[in-house]
Protein backbone atom coordinates (compact mmCIF):
# COMPACT_ATOMS: atom_id res chain seq x y z
CA UNK A 1 0.00 0.00 0.00
CA UNK A 2 1.37 3.39 -1.00
CA UNK A 3 1.84 6.33 1.30
CA UNK A 4 -0.95 8.25 -0.43
CA UNK A 5 -3.56 5.54 -0.01
CA UNK A 6 -2.44 5.00 3.58
CA UNK A 7 -2.89 8.71 4.22
CA UNK A 8 -6.38 8.54 2.68
CA UNK A 9 -7.26 5.61 4.94
CA UNK A 10 -6.04 7.48 8.02
CA UNK A 11 -8.01 10.52 6.89
CA UNK A 12 -11.17 8.44 6.60
CA UNK A 13 -10.68 7.07 10.12
CA UNK A 14 -10.10 10.57 11.48
CA UNK A 15 -13.25 11.80 9.71
CA UNK A 16 -15.33 8.82 10.88
CA UNK A 17 -14.39 9.29 14.54
CA UNK A 18 -14.75 13.07 14.40
CA UNK A 19 -18.14 12.63 12.72
CA UNK A 20 -19.45 10.70 15.74
CA UNK A 21 -18.48 13.59 17.99
CA UNK A 22 -20.11 16.18 15.76
CA UNK A 23 -23.22 14.10 15.26
CA UNK A 24 -23.45 13.71 19.04
CA UNK A 25 -23.53 17.50 19.33
CA UNK A 26 -26.74 17.57 17.29
CA UNK A 27 -28.27 14.36 18.60
CA UNK A 28 -27.86 15.21 22.27
CA UNK A 29 -28.09 19.02 22.33
CA UNK A 30 -28.85 19.02 26.07
CA UNK A 31 -25.30 17.77 26.72
CA UNK A 32 -23.88 20.78 24.91
CA UNK A 33 -26.22 23.10 26.80
CA UNK A 34 -25.17 21.48 30.09
CA UNK A 35 -21.51 21.93 29.22
CA UNK A 36 -22.06 25.66 28.86
CA UNK A 37 -24.48 26.25 31.75
CA UNK A 38 -22.71 24.11 34.37
CA UNK A 39 -19.31 25.84 34.11
CA UNK A 40 -21.10 29.22 33.94
CA UNK A 41 -22.50 28.54 37.43
CA UNK A 42 -19.09 28.21 39.07
CA UNK A 43 -17.62 30.95 36.87
CA UNK A 44 -20.37 33.29 38.10
CA UNK A 45 -19.67 32.31 41.71
CA UNK A 46 -15.97 33.14 41.37
CA UNK A 47 -16.78 36.44 39.63
CA UNK A 48 -19.07 37.39 42.52
CA UNK A 49 -16.31 36.44 44.93
CA UNK A 50 -13.88 38.80 43.17
CA UNK A 51 -16.55 41.51 43.24
CA UNK A 52 -16.95 41.09 47.01
CA UNK A 53 -13.17 41.33 47.34
CA UNK A 54 -13.28 44.52 45.24
CA UNK A 55 -10.61 43.12 42.92
CA UNK A 56 -9.84 45.06 39.70
CA UNK A 57 -12.22 44.48 36.81
CA UNK A 58 -9.62 42.54 34.80
CA UNK A 59 -10.00 39.64 37.26
CA UNK A 60 -13.54 39.09 36.03
CA UNK A 61 -12.11 38.61 32.54
CA UNK A 62 -9.45 36.28 33.92
CA UNK A 63 -12.22 34.04 35.29
CA UNK A 64 -14.11 34.02 31.99
CA UNK A 65 -11.01 33.11 29.96
CA UNK A 66 -10.06 30.41 32.49
CA UNK A 67 -13.62 29.07 32.50
CA UNK A 68 -13.71 28.91 28.70
CA UNK A 69 -10.40 27.02 28.61
CA UNK A 70 -11.70 24.73 31.34
CA UNK A 71 -14.06 23.31 28.68
CA UNK A 72 -11.04 22.06 26.75
CA UNK A 73 -9.53 20.47 29.85
CA UNK A 74 -12.83 18.74 30.64
CA UNK A 75 -13.00 17.50 27.07
CA UNK A 76 -9.42 16.21 27.25
CA UNK A 77 -10.16 14.38 30.51
CA UNK A 78 -13.62 12.98 29.83
CA UNK A 79 -13.73 12.97 26.04
CA UNK A 80 -10.18 11.77 25.38
CA UNK A 81 -8.42 10.26 28.41
CA UNK A 82 -11.33 8.20 29.72
CA UNK A 83 -12.71 7.39 26.28
CA UNK A 84 -10.95 4.06 25.74
CA UNK A 85 -12.08 2.98 29.22
CA UNK A 86 -15.70 3.78 28.28
CA UNK A 87 -15.31 2.06 24.93
CA UNK A 88 -14.09 -0.96 26.86
CA UNK A 89 -17.09 -0.81 29.21
CA UNK A 90 -19.53 -0.66 26.29
CA UNK A 91 -17.77 -3.40 24.33
CA UNK A 92 -16.57 -1.12 21.53
CA UNK A 93 -12.86 -1.23 22.21
CA UNK A 94 -12.31 -4.69 20.77
CA UNK A 95 -13.99 -3.54 17.55
CA UNK A 96 -11.47 -0.71 17.25
CA UNK A 97 -8.69 -3.18 17.86
CA UNK A 98 -9.71 -5.73 15.24
CA UNK A 99 -10.46 -3.12 12.56
CA UNK A 100 -7.55 -2.54 10.12
CA UNK A 101 -7.09 1.06 11.21
CA UNK A 102 -4.58 3.19 13.03
CA UNK A 103 -5.44 3.67 16.69
CA UNK A 104 -3.67 7.03 16.53
CA UNK A 105 -6.04 8.07 13.73
CA UNK A 106 -8.99 7.13 15.96
CA UNK A 107 -7.65 9.32 18.76
CA UNK A 108 -6.87 12.19 16.40
CA UNK A 109 -10.43 11.96 15.03
CA UNK A 110 -11.75 12.00 18.56
CA UNK A 111 -9.61 15.07 19.29
CA UNK A 112 -10.69 16.88 16.09
CA UNK A 113 -14.39 16.36 16.82
CA UNK A 114 -13.83 17.33 20.46
CA UNK A 115 -11.94 20.49 19.50
CA UNK A 116 -14.75 21.69 17.22
CA UNK A 117 -17.46 20.92 19.80
CA UNK A 118 -15.52 22.43 22.65
CA UNK A 119 -14.57 25.57 20.74
CA UNK A 120 -18.28 26.26 20.22
CA UNK A 121 -18.87 25.77 23.96
CA UNK A 122 -15.90 27.94 24.94
CA UNK A 123 -17.07 30.76 22.66
CA UNK A 124 -20.58 30.44 24.16
CA UNK A 125 -19.12 30.77 27.67
CA UNK A 126 -17.19 33.89 26.67
CA UNK A 127 -20.26 35.44 25.02
CA UNK A 128 -22.59 34.67 27.95
CA UNK A 129 -19.97 35.84 30.45
CA UNK A 130 -19.50 39.09 28.57
CA UNK A 131 -23.26 39.58 28.45
CA UNK A 132 -23.78 38.91 32.18
CA UNK A 133 -20.78 40.70 33.65
CA UNK A 134 -18.97 43.98 32.96
CA UNK A 135 -15.99 42.55 31.11
CA UNK A 136 -14.01 44.25 28.37
CA UNK A 137 -11.82 42.37 25.95
CA UNK A 138 -9.05 44.11 24.02
CA UNK A 139 -7.57 42.07 21.20
CA UNK A 140 -4.24 43.70 20.46
CA UNK A 141 -2.66 41.11 18.18
CA UNK A 142 -4.93 38.63 16.43
CA UNK A 143 -2.11 36.59 14.89
CA UNK A 144 -0.47 36.07 18.31
CA UNK A 145 -3.87 35.10 19.71
CA UNK A 146 -4.39 32.46 17.02
CA UNK A 147 -0.85 31.08 17.45
CA UNK A 148 -1.23 30.81 21.24
CA UNK A 149 -4.64 29.18 20.94
CA UNK A 150 -3.55 26.64 18.31
CA UNK A 151 -0.37 25.73 20.19
CA UNK A 152 -2.34 25.32 23.43
CA UNK A 153 -4.87 23.05 21.75
CA UNK A 154 -2.21 20.91 20.03
CA UNK A 155 -0.26 20.47 23.29
CA UNK A 156 -3.42 19.88 25.31
CA UNK A 157 -4.83 17.22 23.00
CA UNK A 158 -1.37 15.66 22.69
CA UNK A 159 -1.61 15.27 26.44
CA UNK A 160 -5.13 13.88 25.99
CA UNK A 161 -3.90 11.19 23.57
CA UNK A 162 -1.09 10.35 26.00
CA UNK A 163 -3.58 9.96 28.87
CA UNK A 164 -5.91 7.90 26.68
CA UNK A 165 -3.05 5.46 26.12
CA UNK A 166 -2.26 5.28 29.83
CA UNK A 167 -5.95 4.91 30.71
CA UNK A 168 -6.09 1.89 28.40
CA UNK A 169 -4.62 -0.07 31.28
CA UNK A 170 -7.10 1.16 33.86
CA UNK A 171 -10.24 -0.53 35.06
CA UNK A 172 -12.82 1.38 37.05
CA UNK A 173 -10.14 3.57 38.62
CA UNK A 174 -10.05 5.46 35.28
CA UNK A 175 -13.02 7.59 36.31
CA UNK A 176 -11.44 8.39 39.67
CA UNK A 177 -8.10 9.25 38.07
CA UNK A 178 -9.82 11.62 35.62
CA UNK A 179 -11.79 13.05 38.53
CA UNK A 180 -8.58 13.57 40.48
CA UNK A 181 -7.10 15.55 37.61
CA UNK A 182 -9.80 18.21 37.78
CA UNK A 183 -9.51 20.44 40.85
CA UNK A 184 -5.73 19.94 41.41
CA UNK A 185 -5.13 21.01 37.80
CA UNK A 186 -7.47 23.99 38.22
CA UNK A 187 -5.35 25.08 41.19
CA UNK A 188 -2.01 24.69 39.43
CA UNK A 189 -2.93 26.03 36.01
CA UNK A 190 -4.57 29.18 37.36
CA UNK A 191 -7.99 28.59 35.91
CA UNK A 192 -9.46 31.45 37.98
CA UNK A 193 -6.39 33.56 38.85
CA UNK A 194 -3.00 34.41 37.39
CA UNK A 195 -0.29 31.96 38.44
CA UNK A 196 2.84 33.01 36.56
CA UNK A 197 2.68 36.66 37.66
CA UNK A 198 1.48 35.93 41.20
CA UNK A 199 3.79 36.44 44.18
CA UNK A 200 1.95 33.72 46.11
CA UNK A 201 3.34 30.87 44.01
CA UNK A 202 6.97 29.85 44.56
CA UNK A 203 9.14 29.64 41.42
CA UNK A 204 9.36 25.86 41.67
CA UNK A 205 5.55 25.55 41.64
CA UNK A 206 5.33 27.94 38.68
CA UNK A 207 7.86 25.82 36.83
CA UNK A 208 5.89 22.63 37.53
CA UNK A 209 2.68 24.39 36.48
CA UNK A 210 4.13 25.25 33.07
CA UNK A 211 4.29 21.52 32.30
CA UNK A 212 0.51 21.73 31.96
CA UNK A 213 -0.27 23.33 28.57
CA UNK A 214 -3.28 25.10 30.10
CA UNK A 215 -1.10 27.25 32.38
CA UNK A 216 0.84 28.86 29.54
CA UNK A 217 -2.19 28.91 27.25
CA UNK A 218 -4.50 30.65 29.71
CA UNK A 219 -1.82 33.12 30.76
CA UNK A 220 -0.97 33.93 27.13
CA UNK A 221 -4.62 34.43 26.20
CA UNK A 222 -5.19 36.68 29.22
CA UNK A 223 -2.16 38.77 28.26
CA UNK A 224 -3.53 39.20 24.75
CA UNK A 225 -7.25 39.74 25.30
CA UNK A 226 -7.46 41.36 28.72
CA UNK A 227 -4.17 43.02 29.55
CA UNK A 228 -3.64 44.38 26.02
CA UNK A 229 -0.31 42.58 25.48
CA UNK A 230 1.33 42.38 22.06
CA UNK A 231 3.17 39.63 20.18
CA UNK A 232 6.43 40.13 22.08
CA UNK A 233 4.70 39.76 25.45
CA UNK A 234 3.70 36.18 24.67
CA UNK A 235 6.85 34.90 22.94
CA UNK A 236 7.89 32.93 26.08
CA UNK A 237 4.42 31.36 26.13
CA UNK A 238 4.73 30.39 22.47
CA UNK A 239 8.15 28.81 23.02
CA UNK A 240 6.93 26.90 26.06
CA UNK A 241 3.80 25.63 24.31
CA UNK A 242 5.77 24.66 21.19
CA UNK A 243 8.17 22.64 23.36
CA UNK A 244 5.26 20.93 25.13
CA UNK A 245 3.51 20.13 21.84
CA UNK A 246 6.68 18.75 20.26
CA UNK A 247 7.28 16.49 23.27
CA UNK A 248 3.71 15.39 24.04
CA UNK A 249 2.55 14.47 20.54
CA UNK A 250 5.37 12.02 19.64
CA UNK A 251 5.45 10.70 23.20
CA UNK A 252 1.72 9.97 23.04
CA UNK A 253 2.30 7.94 19.86
CA UNK A 254 4.99 5.83 21.55
CA UNK A 255 2.85 5.44 24.70
CA UNK A 256 -0.17 4.30 22.70
CA UNK A 257 1.81 1.49 21.03
CA UNK A 258 3.37 0.41 24.32
CA UNK A 259 0.14 0.43 26.29
CA UNK A 260 -1.72 -1.41 23.56
CA UNK A 261 0.88 -4.16 23.64
CA UNK A 262 0.76 -4.41 27.43
CA UNK A 263 -3.06 -4.49 27.38
CA UNK A 264 -3.08 -7.26 24.79
CA UNK A 265 -0.47 -9.29 26.64
CA UNK A 266 -2.29 -8.97 29.96
CA UNK A 267 -5.73 -9.50 28.44
CA UNK A 268 -7.12 -6.15 29.60
CA UNK A 269 -8.78 -5.03 26.39
CA UNK A 270 -12.03 -6.89 26.92
CA UNK A 271 -12.20 -6.77 30.71
CA UNK A 272 -15.30 -5.03 32.02
CA UNK A 273 -16.33 -3.90 35.52
CA UNK A 274 -12.97 -4.71 36.99
CA UNK B 1 -39.66 -6.27 62.78
CA UNK B 2 -40.13 -3.79 59.95
CA UNK B 3 -37.75 -1.33 61.61
CA UNK B 4 -35.15 -4.03 62.13
CA UNK B 5 -35.48 -5.05 58.50
CA UNK B 6 -35.10 -1.45 57.31
CA UNK B 7 -32.05 -0.97 59.50
CA UNK B 8 -30.54 -4.17 58.12
CA UNK B 9 -31.05 -3.04 54.52
CA UNK B 10 -29.59 0.38 55.33
CA UNK B 11 -26.54 -1.26 56.88
CA UNK B 12 -26.15 -3.42 53.78
CA UNK B 13 -26.54 -0.35 51.57
CA UNK B 14 -23.87 1.49 53.57
CA UNK B 15 -21.53 -1.50 53.30
CA UNK B 16 -22.06 -1.80 49.53
CA UNK B 17 -21.58 1.95 49.20
CA UNK B 18 -18.30 1.77 51.03
CA UNK B 19 -17.20 -1.19 48.89
CA UNK B 20 -18.19 0.40 45.57
CA UNK B 21 -16.68 3.78 46.41
CA UNK B 22 -13.45 2.48 47.88
CA UNK B 23 -12.46 -0.84 46.37
CA UNK B 24 -11.25 0.50 43.02
CA UNK B 25 -7.81 0.92 44.51
CA UNK B 26 -5.65 0.31 47.58
CA UNK B 27 -6.46 2.19 50.81
CA UNK B 28 -3.54 4.62 50.49
CA UNK B 29 -4.53 5.81 47.00
CA UNK B 30 -8.17 6.00 48.11
CA UNK B 31 -7.24 8.18 51.08
CA UNK B 32 -5.09 10.41 48.87
CA UNK B 33 -8.04 10.76 46.48
CA UNK B 34 -10.40 11.58 49.35
CA UNK B 35 -8.06 14.30 50.55
CA UNK B 36 -6.52 15.68 47.34
CA UNK B 37 -9.73 16.58 45.52
CA UNK B 38 -11.51 18.55 48.27
CA UNK B 39 -8.18 19.98 49.39
CA UNK B 40 -7.60 21.37 45.91
CA UNK B 41 -11.06 23.02 45.90
CA UNK B 42 -10.36 24.67 49.24
CA UNK B 43 -6.87 25.75 48.13
CA UNK B 44 -8.39 27.31 45.04
CA UNK B 45 -10.85 29.37 47.10
CA UNK B 46 -8.05 30.44 49.45
CA UNK B 47 -5.86 31.45 46.51
CA UNK B 48 -8.69 33.42 44.87
CA UNK B 49 -9.10 35.22 48.21
CA UNK B 50 -5.37 35.92 48.52
CA UNK B 51 -4.79 37.02 44.94
CA UNK B 52 -8.02 39.03 44.72
CA UNK B 53 -7.39 40.73 48.09
CA UNK B 54 -3.80 41.47 47.13
CA UNK B 55 -4.96 43.13 43.90
CA UNK B 56 -7.64 45.10 45.79
CA UNK B 57 -5.19 46.10 48.50
CA UNK B 58 -7.47 44.97 51.36
CA UNK B 59 -7.23 41.70 53.30
CA UNK B 60 -10.54 41.01 55.03
CA UNK B 61 -9.86 38.00 57.29
CA UNK B 62 -13.54 37.69 58.23
CA UNK B 63 -14.38 37.13 54.59
CA UNK B 64 -11.63 34.50 54.45
CA UNK B 65 -13.36 32.68 57.32
CA UNK B 66 -16.66 32.95 55.42
CA UNK B 67 -15.35 31.60 52.09
CA UNK B 68 -13.03 28.99 53.61
CA UNK B 69 -15.67 27.40 55.85
CA UNK B 70 -18.26 27.62 53.08
CA UNK B 71 -15.99 25.81 50.62
CA UNK B 72 -15.12 23.10 53.15
CA UNK B 73 -18.59 22.27 54.42
CA UNK B 74 -20.04 22.45 50.91
CA UNK B 75 -18.25 19.11 50.49
CA UNK B 76 -21.31 17.47 52.15
CA UNK B 77 -23.94 18.45 49.55
CA UNK B 78 -21.44 17.94 46.72
CA UNK B 79 -20.44 14.42 47.76
CA UNK B 80 -24.02 13.31 48.37
CA UNK B 81 -25.42 14.86 45.20
CA UNK B 82 -22.67 13.36 43.04
CA UNK B 83 -22.83 9.83 44.45
CA UNK B 84 -26.64 9.67 44.59
CA UNK B 85 -27.12 11.49 41.31
CA UNK B 86 -25.32 8.61 39.61
CA UNK B 87 -26.62 5.75 41.75
CA UNK B 88 -29.71 4.74 39.75
CA UNK B 89 -27.80 4.69 36.47
CA UNK B 90 -24.89 2.81 38.01
CA UNK B 91 -27.08 0.11 39.56
CA UNK B 92 -29.48 -0.15 36.62
CA UNK B 93 -27.24 0.09 33.55
CA UNK B 94 -23.69 -0.49 34.72
CA UNK B 95 -23.91 -3.22 37.38
CA UNK B 96 -27.44 -4.31 36.40
CA UNK B 97 -28.52 -4.97 39.99
CA UNK B 98 -31.33 -2.47 40.41
CA UNK B 99 -34.04 -5.00 39.63
CA UNK B 100 -32.68 -7.41 42.25
CA UNK B 101 -32.56 -4.65 44.85
CA UNK B 102 -36.05 -3.58 43.86
CA UNK B 103 -37.72 -6.97 44.15
CA UNK B 104 -36.24 -7.62 47.60
CA UNK B 105 -38.78 -6.64 50.31
CA UNK B 106 -38.66 -3.01 51.57
CA UNK B 107 -35.32 -2.47 49.98
CA UNK B 108 -34.91 0.45 47.58
CA UNK B 109 -35.38 3.48 49.84
CA UNK B 110 -33.48 1.99 52.81
CA UNK B 111 -30.76 0.94 50.36
CA UNK B 112 -30.51 4.52 49.06
CA UNK B 113 -30.26 5.83 52.63
CA UNK B 114 -27.59 3.24 53.31
CA UNK B 115 -25.65 4.72 50.42
CA UNK B 116 -26.25 8.17 51.97
CA UNK B 117 -24.51 6.91 55.14
CA UNK B 118 -21.50 5.64 53.17
CA UNK B 119 -21.17 8.91 51.23
CA UNK B 120 -21.58 10.95 54.41
CA UNK B 121 -18.72 9.08 56.08
CA UNK B 122 -16.54 9.75 53.03
CA UNK B 123 -17.58 13.41 53.03
CA UNK B 124 -16.76 13.73 56.74
CA UNK B 125 -13.24 12.37 56.16
CA UNK B 126 -12.77 14.85 53.30
CA UNK B 127 -14.10 17.76 55.40
CA UNK B 128 -11.79 17.00 58.33
CA UNK B 129 -8.75 16.50 56.07
CA UNK B 130 -9.46 19.67 54.06
CA UNK B 131 -10.11 21.71 57.22
CA UNK B 132 -6.91 20.64 58.97
CA UNK B 133 -4.56 20.87 55.98
CA UNK B 134 -6.19 24.06 54.68
CA UNK B 135 -5.86 25.75 58.06
CA UNK B 136 -2.21 24.70 58.37
CA UNK B 137 -1.31 25.79 54.81
CA UNK B 138 -3.03 29.18 54.94
CA UNK B 139 -1.86 30.08 58.44
CA UNK B 140 1.72 28.83 57.99
CA UNK B 141 2.49 30.07 54.48
CA UNK B 142 0.14 33.02 54.06
CA UNK B 143 -0.49 34.25 57.60
CA UNK B 144 -4.27 33.92 57.29
CA UNK B 145 -6.06 33.35 60.56
CA UNK B 146 -9.53 31.81 60.63
CA UNK B 147 -10.10 33.33 64.05
CA UNK B 148 -11.61 30.13 65.44
CA UNK B 149 -11.22 29.70 69.19
CA UNK B 150 -11.69 26.00 70.01
CA UNK B 151 -13.05 26.88 73.46
CA UNK B 152 -15.79 29.01 71.91
CA UNK B 153 -16.88 26.52 69.25
CA UNK B 154 -20.45 25.34 69.79
CA UNK B 155 -19.80 21.63 69.21
CA UNK B 156 -23.35 20.40 69.89
CA UNK B 157 -24.65 22.87 67.30
CA UNK B 158 -21.93 21.87 64.84
CA UNK B 159 -22.67 18.14 65.17
CA UNK B 160 -26.43 18.74 65.09
CA UNK B 161 -26.09 20.91 61.97
CA UNK B 162 -24.01 18.29 60.20
CA UNK B 163 -26.52 15.54 61.03
CA UNK B 164 -29.41 17.74 59.92
CA UNK B 165 -27.48 18.60 56.76
CA UNK B 166 -26.87 14.94 55.99
CA UNK B 167 -30.61 14.27 56.32
CA UNK B 168 -31.47 17.25 54.05
CA UNK B 169 -28.86 16.31 51.42
CA UNK B 170 -29.89 12.65 51.70
CA UNK B 171 -33.40 13.65 50.66
CA UNK B 172 -31.91 15.82 47.93
CA UNK B 173 -30.18 12.61 46.79
CA UNK B 174 -33.52 10.76 46.92
CA UNK B 175 -34.96 13.45 44.66
CA UNK B 176 -32.08 12.97 42.19
CA UNK B 177 -32.67 9.20 42.32
CA UNK B 178 -36.35 9.81 41.51
CA UNK B 179 -35.45 11.88 38.45
CA UNK B 180 -32.89 9.32 37.30
CA UNK B 181 -35.32 6.49 37.79
CA UNK B 182 -37.57 7.92 35.07
CA UNK B 183 -34.85 9.30 32.79
CA UNK B 184 -31.85 7.82 31.01
CA UNK B 185 -29.48 10.53 29.96
CA UNK B 186 -29.29 12.88 32.90
CA UNK B 187 -27.09 10.92 35.29
CA UNK B 188 -23.95 12.92 34.55
CA UNK B 189 -25.41 16.39 34.21
CA UNK B 190 -28.05 16.26 36.94
CA UNK B 191 -25.68 16.19 39.90
CA UNK B 192 -23.45 18.78 38.22
CA UNK B 193 -26.40 21.12 37.69
CA UNK B 194 -27.48 20.57 41.30
CA UNK B 195 -24.09 21.25 42.86
CA UNK B 196 -23.48 24.15 40.45
CA UNK B 197 -26.74 25.90 41.35
CA UNK B 198 -26.25 25.24 45.07
CA UNK B 199 -22.67 26.57 44.88
CA UNK B 200 -23.83 29.78 43.21
CA UNK B 201 -27.00 30.40 45.23
CA UNK B 202 -26.28 29.15 48.77
CA UNK B 203 -23.72 31.70 49.93
CA UNK B 204 -20.82 29.26 49.76
CA UNK B 205 -17.99 31.64 48.87
CA UNK B 206 -19.81 34.99 48.94
CA UNK B 207 -22.95 36.24 50.73
CA UNK B 208 -26.32 35.59 49.09
CA UNK B 209 -27.06 39.34 49.35
CA UNK B 210 -24.56 39.98 46.51
CA UNK B 211 -26.74 38.10 44.01
CA UNK B 212 -29.49 39.72 41.89
CA UNK B 213 -32.81 39.95 43.78
CA UNK B 214 -34.52 36.98 42.11
CA UNK B 215 -31.51 34.74 42.70
CA UNK B 216 -31.38 35.94 46.33
CA UNK B 217 -34.92 34.74 46.89
CA UNK B 218 -34.01 31.28 45.60
CA UNK B 219 -30.84 31.28 47.70
CA UNK B 220 -32.71 32.18 50.87
CA UNK B 221 -35.10 29.26 50.29
CA UNK B 222 -32.37 26.62 50.09
CA UNK B 223 -31.43 24.48 53.12
CA UNK B 224 -27.76 24.67 52.06
CA UNK B 225 -27.72 28.42 52.80
CA UNK B 226 -28.88 27.83 56.40
CA UNK B 227 -26.66 24.78 56.79
CA UNK B 228 -23.58 26.90 56.00
CA UNK B 229 -24.82 29.78 58.18
CA UNK B 230 -25.25 27.38 61.10
CA UNK B 231 -21.80 25.85 60.57
CA UNK B 232 -20.27 29.35 60.61
CA UNK B 233 -22.25 30.31 63.72
CA UNK B 234 -21.14 27.17 65.56
CA UNK B 235 -17.48 27.64 64.61
CA UNK B 236 -17.43 31.30 65.61
CA UNK B 237 -19.40 30.65 68.80
CA UNK B 238 -22.08 33.13 67.76
CA UNK B 239 -25.32 32.95 69.74
CA UNK B 240 -27.47 34.18 66.85
CA UNK B 241 -28.51 30.98 65.19
CA UNK B 242 -32.14 30.44 66.22
CA UNK B 243 -33.67 31.64 62.95
CA UNK B 244 -31.18 29.66 60.83
CA UNK B 245 -31.78 26.53 62.91
CA UNK B 246 -35.56 26.87 62.74
CA UNK B 247 -35.46 27.40 58.99
CA UNK B 248 -33.02 24.53 58.50
CA UNK B 249 -35.33 22.13 60.42
CA UNK B 250 -38.38 23.41 58.57
CA UNK B 251 -36.80 23.27 55.11
CA UNK B 252 -35.36 19.81 55.76
CA UNK B 253 -38.80 18.53 56.79
CA UNK B 254 -40.43 20.15 53.75
CA UNK B 255 -37.74 18.78 51.50
CA UNK B 256 -38.13 15.30 52.98
CA UNK B 257 -41.88 15.28 52.33
CA UNK B 258 -41.46 16.60 48.78
CA UNK B 259 -38.64 14.13 47.91
CA UNK B 260 -40.58 11.17 49.36
CA UNK B 261 -43.71 12.01 47.38
CA UNK B 262 -41.79 12.58 44.15
CA UNK B 263 -39.84 9.36 44.63
CA UNK B 264 -43.10 7.46 45.10
CA UNK B 265 -44.52 8.97 41.89
CA UNK B 266 -41.29 8.24 39.97
CA UNK B 267 -41.24 4.68 41.27
CA UNK B 268 -44.82 4.05 40.08
CA UNK B 269 -44.08 5.59 36.69
CA UNK B 270 -40.89 3.54 36.33
CA UNK B 271 -42.80 0.33 37.10
CA UNK B 272 -45.61 1.19 34.69
CA UNK B 273 -43.17 1.96 31.87
CA UNK B 274 -40.83 -0.93 32.57
CA UNK B 275 -37.92 1.34 33.45
CA UNK B 276 -36.62 -0.49 36.53
CA UNK B 277 -34.52 -2.91 34.48
CA UNK B 278 -34.27 -1.01 31.19
CA UNK B 279 -30.67 -0.83 30.15
CA UNK B 280 -29.34 2.10 28.17
CA UNK B 281 -25.71 2.65 27.20
CA UNK B 282 -25.13 6.29 27.97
Amino acid sequence: MGIASEAVDHGRVVYARAYVRLKGLLREPHWSIAEVIIPMLSISAYIYMYEVLDAPNEFLGFVIIGGAMLSFWSNVLWGMSSQFYWEKETGMLELYMIAPISRMAVLIGMAMGGIINTTIRAISIILIGTFLFPIQFVIGDLSALIIIFVLTIVALYGMGILFASLFLLYGREATHMADLMQEPIYVLSGMYYPVLSSRFFPTAIKFIATAIPLTLGIDGLRQLVILGGDFSSVIPHMIGLAVLASVLVPFSYIALRKMENISKREGRLTLRWQ
Amino acid sequence: MAIANTAKVMAQGAWIGWKVESNWTDPFVFLAYMIAKPMASVLMIGLIFLIGSDAAGVMDQQFFFYAFTGAIFFIYPTTLAISLGYLMHEDRAKYEVLKQIYIAPESLKPYIFGRVIASSVNATVSVIAAFVTGTVIFSTFFGLDLGINVLEVNFPLLVGTILLGIIAFGFLGLLLCAINLVSFKLQHSLSEYTTGFLFLLSGVVFPVSVLPVVAQEVGYALPTTYFLNLVRSSLSGSGEFTFDLAYMILSTAGFAVMATILFKIAEQKARQKGMIDRKAEY
